[in-house]
């Protein structure tokens, strides 16, 4: 019985380390869910509800500008009455996009994303987009520790 | 073995990158207790993004 308990123990360190130093390339969203700058803000919202998101990649020409966010709708759109079957997407988006390497570990990026009150980051790797870390991954990487995380 | 330029706490040369990091303007040592972040402009593949860096408090407050 001792045995297991130690043993358990000792899992359960070695498990609480590997999250303390995972790295966010290892848990971020690698499928980016993106919509072309040009549509209009219901097609986004239309889009971030059937793929159950609170943010959507805008693109203009195919090559990534800024991030629609749920705080974008709330605050630029429906704070200021703005007919969201006209407005496009591209006007009300966030630009540029917050990125940061995907060396950095979970932790880190806890406290970046704390320090400079956003709920999203861009991970890149030499100037290319590779994924998303946001708070949802957040969670869902520490409710997966140990309780002494 | 370099100390935190800020708080003074001892740094472990093998915990560079996990426990510490150098401020990217002055490139003074520093705990994460003691690190904050800042968005700096650089130029991507596609466009500009803001990059997230790490510095102390002195470089967030002057830049
Ligand atoms: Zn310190
Ligand atoms: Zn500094």
């Amino acid at each position: 019985m001792n045995l297991v308990f130690f043993v358990s123990g000792n899992w359960l360190k070695c498990f609480a380390a590997i999250i303390k130093n995972m790295k966010i390339k290892d848990v971020m969203e690698k499928n980016l869910v993106s919509i072309d700058g040009e549509r209009n803000i219901i097609d986004a919202c239309k889009l971030m509800g059937k793929m159950h998101i609170g943010s959507v990649l805008v693109t203009l020409e195919n090559k990534p500008y800024g991030i629609f966010t749920e705080r974008d709708l709330l605050s630029k759109v429906i704070a200021k009455g703005v007919d969201i079957k006209k407005a496009k997407v591209k006007n009300y988006a966030s630009h540029p996009l917050v990125t940061v390497s995907g060396d950095y570990s979970v932790r880190e990026c806890a406290r970046m994303m704390s320090d400079m009150k956003i709920k999203r980051l861009i991970v890149t790797s030499r100037g290319k987009i590779k994924g998303i870390f946001t708070a949802s991954d957040l969670a869902r990487v520490i409710s997966k520790s140990p309780l002494d995380f | 073995m370099e100390k935190c330029s800020s708080c003074g706490r001892e740094l472990r040369d093998e915990g560079f990158g996990k426990e510490w990091r150098k401020c990217r303007y002055c490139d003074m040592p520093l705990c994460f207790n003691c690190t904050h972040y800042l968005g700096t402009y650089v130029r991507g593949l596609y466009s500009y993004y803001l990059d997230v860096v790490c510095v102390c408090e002195k470089c967030k407050f002057k830049k």
